[in-house]
């Protein structure tokens, strides 16, 4: 049986691929069956697919081994030698050319020929989306796909679909949408500009959930985490710069509010920035904020009867969650073209 | 006089003549399987670009699911394959003289 065996996967090359191939097939089936038609679970799914596999695989090695036509070895072995045996004459320049394009696509950067058809695409798109839908469903899905495989779309690009979004006066309501997905892709490329954390900066790591509506330092955050889903959600607080007298440092406070340190034993001070990193919601409705970096943040503003104050507040890699209204508009107008953000838009004298 | 003598082959000249059926049968699936991987790296990269072009991301992502189960099976058939193969090679050293009787069959 052994011996069979060996000639299975030395000799008999025909049986082999046929195996293979029907090997392949029924695993290919059993993932896109449980997987797609059933939706179970992909990790579960994979298991189960490797395992059938094997399965399969010793089925039809110890199939042969028992029960296979033995091949005509001595006439077959005639063809391994050098005046014999040829792969067929098309598969090795077919693999040539595979392993020269694989070699090819890990090195030349995909991400920027993405970039150039997604330029091509948006700025096909844009004379029709303030009042074609579909156009700005479409433009929603480039940004938002730009946003996952984080491919660098053209600033040129970037602005030409701002001005054209928020310019119409009776915009179609799925260009909200689009505007969302805008100020989400923007905020991506707010990595390059916002400051770091100095290296003596201290770092407080908190969960989401009751503590943080009360905590114990100096940020006032109110009803900022309501989301049941956020709980125990790290927040990573950073303060970072020199230490500032209260209006000039950083704080993140309901307006109104009591000021930044107020009630702290090293007196009316905060220091210049704080870094805010988590991957659960935050509120802007109604807070004033000041020398703030936000990253990787769902930031939500609910209400427009209350609007935030910011000034020179970074959004980095988040992605916004914004009730349409006269309010959002101004805000997502000054999400998309500044940063560091700051509002209400100063007017120039 | 003997007739002129033959070169005696040389050491590597050996170890090829002895190993050169496996490697060819090695290289030839393992081409095999570098067309499949580059098949399926193609439709990858018309995945990504479809989404570039705004292809509906729900329906790219069936697809791509579809894509997942593809290469896990190629993958893990050539894996399969390889360790069937060593398994045998490791085998046919010991046990040398059974794998002869089906050569010379």
């Amino acid at each position: 049986m052994i011996a069979r065996l060996y000639e299975f996967f030395y000799l008999d090359r025909k049986a082999r691929l046929v195996a293979y191939g029907w090997t392949v097939l029924l695993a290919f089936l059993y993932g896109a069956i449980n997987g797609v038609l059933l939706n179970r679970p992909e990790e579960r799914v994979s298991y189960e697919a490797v395992v059938f596999l094997l399965v399969v695989h010793l089925g039809v090695t110890i199939g042969y081994s028992l029960w296979g036509k033995p091949v005509r070895t001595k006439k077959l072995l005639k063809r391994y030698t050098a005046a014999g045996y040829r792969i067929p004459k098309l598969v090795p320049y077919l693999a040539g050319v595979s392993l020269l394009a694989l070699m090819a696509s890990v090195f030349i950067p995909s991400r920027n020929v993405y970039a150039a058809i997604m330029d091509y695409q948006i700025s096909k798109l844009l004379p029709t989306v303030p009042n074609q839908p579909s156009s700005a469903i479409k433009l929603t899905n480039i940004f938002d796909t730009a946003k996952r495989e984080n491919i660098p779309i053209s600033l040129q690009v970037i602005q030409n679909a701002g001005t054209k979004v928020f310019a119409s006066p009776k915009p179609a309501p799925q260009t909200w949408e689009a505007k969302i997905a805008l100020i989400n892709y923007r905020s991506l490329l707010n990595s390059q500009k916002a400051p770091s954390p100095s290296i003596d900066a201290s770092t407080i790591n908190w969960k989401a959930g009751p503590l943080l509506s009360n905590p114990p330092l100096v940020l006032a955050w109110g009803d900022a985490v309501d989301y049941p889903a956020d709980a125990g959600m790290p927040f990573f607080i950073t303060f970072s710069g020199p230490v500032l007298p209260v209006p000039e440092a950083a704080h993140y406070v309901p307006i109104g509010g009591m000021p930044i340190n107020a009630e702290n034993l090293m007196g009316p001070v905060g220091h210049q920035y704080i870094f805010i990193q988590t991957k659960a919601h935050i509120l802007m409705d109604n807070y004033d904020m000041q020398n703030v970096v936000i990253k990787d943040a769902f930031v939500v503003y609910r209400d427009n009867n209350f609007p935030p104050r910011l000034a020179n507040v970074y959004f980095v890699n988040c992605t916004f969650e914004m009730t349409q209204g006269p309010q959002a508009e101004e805000l997502a107008k000054a999400l998309l073209n500044q940063s560091p953000t700051n509002f209400p838009i100063p007017h120039e004298p | 006089m003997a007739a002129s003598a033959q070169p005696r082959p040389g050491f590597w000249s050996k170890i090829w003549h002895e190993k050169e059926p496996i490697v060819r049968t090695l290289i030839g699936d393992f081409a095999i399987f570098i067309i499949f991987l580059f098949l399926l790296t193609l439709v990858f990269l018309a995945l990504r670009a479809l989404g570039a072009l705004g292809y509906a991301p729900a329906r790219i992502t069936i697809l791509d699911r579809l894509h997942f189960y593809a290469y896990l099976a190629v993958y893990f058939m050539f894996l399969c394959d390889l360790i069937g193969k060593v398994a045998m090679y490791i085998y046919s050293n010991i046990f040398g003289k059974k794998i002869e009787a089906v050569r010379d069959r």
